[in-house]
């Protein structure tokens, strides 16, 4: 209360500060992301609503938005379980090697997406480590749905993981303990007591790994090798009609994305809100 | 639930010894207490009773059978934690419901029954309304009795409480005290619970088991443990004692060089020993009785309820004392500072 009340006086009495502060955030974010954003959907609406349409309802376009879907919801799920368990394991368990866990699951974040996606290349490509062994047994993997996706989990690792460590870890063993000596097995704990506990975290971190899902460009590009209609993600699309100056298109697809992005930020928020008016959730 | 714990010991990583050696016996329907400073090992000791710890050594029976390799499900204990470990996304009901809506099926009653269950023993810790609030929403005493009343839930035969009303205001805590005694000679669960108020322990327990460094120092019934305490920690760690280095030779107690008023205790070797005094087991007369005694100085005088406290110093070795005197007695004689006065021994401890 004090500290609020000191610094709500303390800015009342430089106005002028005030006004400068707000003015640079201001007109950094109308440069930096309003402006790009308006860009992006009155380019594609540049020439009516029937071109955009039939620009994303074109077979290659709707191609590439099935793709992305699939590999979003493929990852994010897989996503989901690991950080379930990787979480889990953290927070409710002590073991060696604990916090070199709790740094590799952070890997991604400090690896550039393109070596992510290299390393798979490296691992599963023609020339790579299982190459051979890929193409006798007829296995695709680089150039194809299965590296996509591979990309795609790997970049997105950390955010469910990250986001339920701390709160994990902030409950402690308390309520599962509480459960055990009611009579509850190790299912029942997980899927009635320690679940709902998390429920908001596991939500949000779902969300984020979502929106990083289906605009991921570096990693996939890697180890999709663009074939149209085949193995190119909305994010690779858009790059190939841009490369082909078919502005219209390109900019159709990407207000496709930016839409599914501005969803994402409501949702996001909606949580948020949810969250600091309940007293019982756990703080994000 | 008759418990027996032979001699059970449990380190922690990082070389803690929680439990050094517990041995006692819980008779069935007994109300305990254990009793213990900070980091005694009291928790600890509950958590293997329960099944949330495992013993590195020794064992514990329920009713004669050894309870080692059961899990926690199987041991029907209820257990209230101290800070309760309400599930914060359910409902009261849903809390004290948990432990029957998680049964087989073929074991589990049917909603409506649950349902009932719940409410009946929601009753019973009256918390009747309550019954769709959020933990959150309740007070401390309330969290409380919601706990208690799920653990009750599974029909436990034993119920084990740590610290139960360590967080609440005293008011609460003797409100609470008295119901649970009642609740357990009602309902005759073997009930063991941790506190470290030792007015607590020795108002509402059979009796009490004072821990100390992971054992147990001395396990008897109240009145027991404060008139006859078995060790030196005991005697200190309950109720104030003044505590004097005496000397044993011959027939006489000694303390500096001089002889204290008391007897020679015949069970007691010649040498150096503890007496340990409680403040209402001196007497402290004027100087003109005639009566042998020590002769002492009034240094200060707090009025204290229904107790006048008098602190005093031994006029021949300077050692300081308190005595507790009723306020009619005192009202009879008011002892000033700088006072003279004569101090004799009703009851001593020596160790
Ligand atoms: N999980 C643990 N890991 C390591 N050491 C522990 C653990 N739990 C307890 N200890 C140690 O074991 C000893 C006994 O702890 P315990 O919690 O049983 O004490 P307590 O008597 O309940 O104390 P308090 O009155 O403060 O609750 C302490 O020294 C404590 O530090
Ligand atoms: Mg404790």
């Amino acid at each position: 209360m004090l500290i609020q009340a000191h610094r709500a006086t303390s800015i009342a009495e430089g106005p002028t500060l005030r006004r400068i502060l707000l003015g640079i955030t201001l007109i950094f974010l109308t440069l930096f992301l309003l402006f790009p954003l308006a860009a992006v959907f009155s380019e594609a609406l540049s020439q009516g609503l029937s071109v955009y349409w039939q620009a994303i309802n074109e077979p290659d376009a709707t191609s590439a938005i099935r793709l992305t879907l699939l590999v979003t919801g493929l990852s994010v799920s897989l996503n989901l379980v690991f950080g379930l368990c990787a979480s889990w394991a953290v927070a409710k368990f002590s073991f060696p090697g604990k916090s070199l866990l709790i740094t590799l699951i952070d890997l991604p974040f400090s690896v550039s997406p393109v070596i992510s996606g290299l390393i798979y290349v490296l691992l599963f490509g023609a020339h790579g480590l299982f190459g051979a062994w890929l193409k006798a047994n007829d296995v695709e993997i680089i150039f194809a749905v299965p590296g996509i996706v591979l990309a795609t989990v790997f970049v997105t690792l950390p955010f469910v993981a990250r986001e339920l460590i701390p709160i994990m870890e902030a409950q402690g063993r308390g309520d599962e303990e509480a459960a055990r000596t009611l009579g509850a097995s190790g299912w029942q704990i997980f899927f009635r007591v320690t679940l709902p506990n998390v429920k908001w975290g596991l939500l949000y971190g779902v969300l984020l790994c979502n929106a990083r899902a289906m605009g991921e460009f570096g990693a996939v590009s890697v180890v999709s090798g663009h074939i149209r209609g085949m193995t190119n993600t909305m994010p690779l699309h858009v790059e190939i009609l841009y490369n082909e100056y078919n502005f219209v298109a390109a900019f159709a697809v990407a207000s496709l994305l930016a839409l599914l992005a501005l969803v994402t930020l409501a949702l996001k928020a909606l949580l948020e809100s949810h969250n600091t008016n309940t007293p019982n959730a756990p703080r994000l | 639930m008759r418990i027996d714990i032979h001699d059970v010991y449990k380190a922690f990583e990082g070389g803690s010894r929680a439990l050094n050696g517990i041995n006692m016996t819980i008779a069935d329907g007994e109300l305990v207490a254990l009793l213990g400073p900070s980091g005694s090992g009291k928790t600890t000791l509950l958590r293997a009773i329960a099944g949330l710890e495992n013993p590195d050594h020794g064992d514990i029976l329920f009713n004669g059978g050894t309870v080692a390799g059961h899990d926690v499900r199987d041991r029907k204990v209820g257990f209230v934690f101290q800070h309760y470990a309400l599930f914060k996304t359910m409902t009261v009901r849903k809390n004290v419901s948990f432990g029957l809506s998680i049964l087989p099926r073929k074991q589990r009653p049917s909603k409506a029954a649950i349902i009932a269950r719940a409410d009946e023993l929601l009753h019973l810790v009256q918390l009747e309304g309550l019954e769709n609030r959020y933990p959150s929403q309740l007070s401390g005493g309330q969290r409380q009795r919601v706990a208690l009343a799920r653990a009750l839930a599974i029909e436990p035969s034993v119920l084990l409480l740590d610290e139960p009303f360590g967080a609440l205001d005293a008011k609460v805590r003797k409100d609470l005290r008295r119901w649970l005694r009642e609740l357990h000679d009602r309902t005759g669960h073997t009930t063991v619970f941790v506190t470290h108020d030792q007015e607590e322990a020795l108002e509402l327990s059979d009796r009490v088991a004072v821990i100390h460094q992971g054992r147990v120092e001395h396990m008897a019934p109240p009145a027991e443990l404060y008139g006859q305490p078995a060790t030196p920690f005991v005697c200190s760690f309950l109720g104030a004692s003044n505590q004097l280095e005496v000397t044993v030779s011959k027939d006489q107690v000694l303390h500096c060089g001089h002889a204290l008023p008391l007897p020679r205790p015949h069970s007691i070797t010649d040498g150096p020993h503890q007496l340990f005094i409680r403040p209402h087991e001196f007497q402290i007369r004027s100087v003109d009785d005639q009566t042998p005694g020590i002769l002492c100085r009034v240094e200060t005088v707090r009025l204290s309820g229904a107790l006048v406290r008098i602190d005093l110093r031994f006029a021949a070795c300077g050692t300081a004392i308190e005595v507790e005197v009723p306020i009619l007695d005192f009202e009879r004689h008011p002892w000033k500072v700088g006072d003279a006065a004569m101090v004799t021994i009703r009851n001593v401890r020596m160790f």
